[in-house]
């Protein structure tokens, strides 16, 4: 393989091209735009650019050229991600939809947490005053997050292009009741409705009926639990995803404050033997922190402006000096973020917070603290910018940690296509050393070689079945006998959907990918799965890709997993916003030059 | 941008060049849309690029980026038919090869081999240092390399 051999077959693959057309078409869009500038009577060009072309500029020739402009470039209103291809992403309504609940004024923003599952739009902008939150004032000592992680908020709260103005929330994790985490924000807890509809067998009846399903502490399925058991398999999945939303609102010019508690065990040695003595601050375990929410599942084309996010430990000993030999280990966990401390997808959003967190001066050993401009943590983090600051004595992870042990909740079909094909190529092995034991995964040594046979026989996630079948009958085709163990796991874990099929919100599924999900074939997390398997699942997919590249897979199928196209400001303050169709969600801001969603304006 | 830069002529001299470069990244159907919306990116944004060195590199990395975004769609890379006047250097299964490559690696691979590209002006097109370019061509050749011989042997 030479360079000569390489050039003429890029040659081959790219000739064919009108550079001349397209240098036309680029010609007459700028033509149109230098027109449209003029007719809002916006300051000339400079003419340091020079264009020496005449604008044309009539009405008439302005409607042909901007139809010449559309015609020749197809492709500008191709690159939307999923906020934008919702138009009340763009605009602001005027009406309340049908079977939403309108917010008008702080105290219908108080009442959310009355009903937790509703839809509410925000229809005007909201100013908290600073006696609000002094003694006697209506939120004396801050705003209580809305939901919790026993009661999450599991409707949509729809800011719909309006502010909240001085929002303030003060909440002391070491008051907190109970042994949960805290989540502190606009809304504590942000969770998918979780409702269920399944067919119950009751003796020869059998009915459909709504199940809820208890929530895990963070967020994970745990169980289903419905009396009688169902002898049914067919699920129909109720608002999975669209729910547990937060979109399109502005917070500006607030304040957050937690105080986390720095909760660690201690064990004491006594005379060659081992005495357990527990030192606790008392409260939570840990604390979960952003303006939006604690915790969200999503949340989607936000704003936090002029806010200040702190977070700082509880006063008291981590430990007691007078434990002789003690050993320290820590169960803290914090997560501290621009817009929300943990998340599962953050998409267009935008923050300029201050985040300031102060960590203990000895931060105890399997602690796990995470601040981030954007999130402490998230499965999720695209095309959004953070301008502000963060000062963490705890580490700071830059705009959020991405959590590389979640699962995506909907997988296109050639994501599953390819986690298929690795694991059935993939063994494992229980390993036991000394006094522990886990599961190892390795290649089959032919990994390659059996990888390209079994795709240029077309096996998928929908043919591998088949291809199992034809290993029983003609050992030896692929040599996965045993390896095809680990896909059927796998596909275990999920439901397959065609699309057209009407059970699924579409809109629920579009908030996970960058191309139009229409007519996508998909694969969904059984809700059923329980938290073990959860685990398990998230094993099998780092076998499946053990270089830690799966997101990077995902990306480039267009799932929403990971981070890209997110913005550090404060390292890229000429960031020139190129990656994706910027200028149809976002405005530079003609004053400060930050970016401003366009709903916004 | 300077006093006298000529966007026409500048977009007259260039587009060729690009219009071959995001070719290679998505495809020639769409590799027209993909430098004309790239120019258009950079005519918006020229108040804000100092020297046309910067213009360059800003203008390749919205291609890019473009090109990449209109790939997803396609979900891959397509492939032309080998027309019976092909050169006897170009093979099926090297135009497969190079279809199968990531687009980074296609990306780099045309601009050292094609448009000759020292690894400084590579690097620049991605925003990134020559160290990274030289490291990242040699990643794509070697792919290519591994594409093609398990092409060859079926």
């Amino acid at each position: 393989m030479n360079d000569r051999e390489i050039r003429e077959a890029f040659r081959m693959l790219t000739e064919g091209t009108d550079p001349a057309e397209a240098a036309d078409a680029v010609k007459k869009a700028v033509a149109a735009e230098s027109g449209a500038e003029n007719k809002r009577g916006k300051e000339k060009v400079p003419m340091k650019r020079q264009i020496r072309w005449t604008a044309v500029l009539a009405a008439a020739a302005l409607v042909i050229v901007l139809t010449a402009a559309v015609t020749a470039a197809p492709m500008l209103r191709n690159f939307l991600n999923a906020v934008t291809l919702r138009e009340d992403s763009i605009r602001q309504l005027t009406e309340v939809p049908a079977g939403w609940i309108g917010v008008y004024s702080t105290d219908d923003l108080d009442a959310v947490r009355e009903n937790l599952r509703g839809y509410y739009i925000l229809m005007e902008d909201l100013a908290f005053a600073p006696e609000d939150f002094e003694e006697g004032g209506r939120y004396t000592g801050g705003w209580t997050p809305i939901g919790g992680e026993k009661e999450p908020f599991t409707g949509i709260f729809n800011g719909n292009g309006h502010t909240v103005d001085g929002l303030r929330i003060d909440v002391r994790a070491d008051e907190a009741e109970g042994s949960s985490m805290l989540y502190a924000g606009l809304f504590g807890y942000v969770a998918s409705d979780q409702s269920v509809e399944t067919e119950v067998t009751y003796g020869d009846d059998t009915r459909t009926e709504v199940v809820e399903i208890d929530i895990d502490g963070d967020g994970i399925l745990e169980t289903v639990e419905v009396e009688p058991n169902p002898s049914s398999t067919v699920i129909h999945f109720k608002d999975w995803g669209v729910s547990g939303t937060v979109k399109n609102l502005r917070l500006r010019g607030g304040s957050l404050r937690v105080v986390y508690p720095a909760r660690v065990a201690a064990t004491e040695r006594e005379f060659g033997s081992l005495l357990y003595r527990h030192v606790r601050v008392p409260g939570a375990p840990g604390a979960s922190a952003g303006p939006i929410a604690g915790y969200a599942d999503y949340v989607l084309g936000c704003s936090v402006e002029n806010f200040t996010v702190t977070a700082v430990p509880s006063g008291g000993a981590l430990i007691p000096e007078e434990i002789s030999g003690a050993e320290r280990s820590g169960f803290l966990a914090l997560g501290v973020g621009g817009v929300a401390g943990q998340a599962y997808l953050i998409d267009s959003c935008f923050s300029d917070a201050a985040i300031s967190v102060l960590a203990p001066d000895d931060l105890p050993a399997g602690c796990g603290c995470y601040a981030g401009g954007i999130a402490g943590i998230a499965t999720a983090c695209v095309t959004s910018y953070f301008g502000g600051t963060v000062d963490s004595g705890a580490g700071d992870c830059g705009l959020c940690f991405i959590r590389t042990d979640d699962v995506p909740r909907f997988v296109p079909a050639p994501v599953m296509d390819e986690l298929i094909l690795r694991l059935l190529f993939t063994e494992w092995e229980n390993v036991v050393t000394d006094t522990t034991s886990h599961i190892a995964y390795s290649r089959t040594e032919d990994f390659d070689r059996l990888m390209s046979r079994a795709r240029k026989d077309g096996v998928t996630a929908e043919t591998f079945y088949a291809a199992l079948d034809r290993e029983r009958t003609e050992p030896g085709l692929y040599g996965f006998a045993d390896s095809g163990w680990l896909a059927c796991k796998l596909m275990a874990f999920y439901r397959s959907n065609d699309p057209g099929i009407s059970d699924i919100d579409g809109d629920a599924v579009q908030d996970h990918y960058t191309a139009d999900a229409e007519g996508m074939r998909f694969y969904i997390f059984d809700p059923n799965v329980k938290y073990r398997e959860y685990r398990e699942l998230s094993a099998l997919i780092s076998a499946a890709f053990p270089d830690g590249d799966f997101m990077d897979f995902c990306r480039e199928n267009n799932v929403k997993y990971g981070s890209y196209y997110v913005y550090d400001l404060r390292t890229d303050p000429e960031c020139t916003f190129d990656g994706f169709d910027f200028d149809a969600v976002w405005i530079r801001d003609d004053g400060s030059g930050l970016p401003v969603l366009r709903i916004f304006r | 941008m300077y006093d006298g830069f000529d966007f026409e002529a500048y977009l007259t001299e260039g587009i060729a060049r690009l219009t071959g470069y995001c070719a290679a990244i998505v495809g020639r159907g769409d590799a027209e849309d993909a430098a004309q919306e790239a120019y258009l990116s950079l005519w918006r944004r020229l108040d804000r690029i100092p020297n046309e060195a910067a213009a360059g590199a800003y203008l390749y990395r919205a291609a890019y980026h473009i090109a990449v975004d209109m790939l997803r769609r396609r979900k891959r890379f397509p492939i032309p038919e080998m027309p019976p006047d092909a050169p006897d250097t170009v093979s099926p299964e090297m135009l497969e090869a190079l279809g199968k490559l990531r687009p980074e690696d296609r990306a780099i691979l045309y601009g050292r081999v094609v448009d000759e590209c020292g690894y400084d002006e590579l690097a620049a097109r991605f925003g990134k240092n020559e160290a990274w370019a030289r490291k990242r061509y040699s990643l794509a050749r070697k792919k290519l390399a591994k594409l093609l011989s398990e092409k060859r042997r079926g």
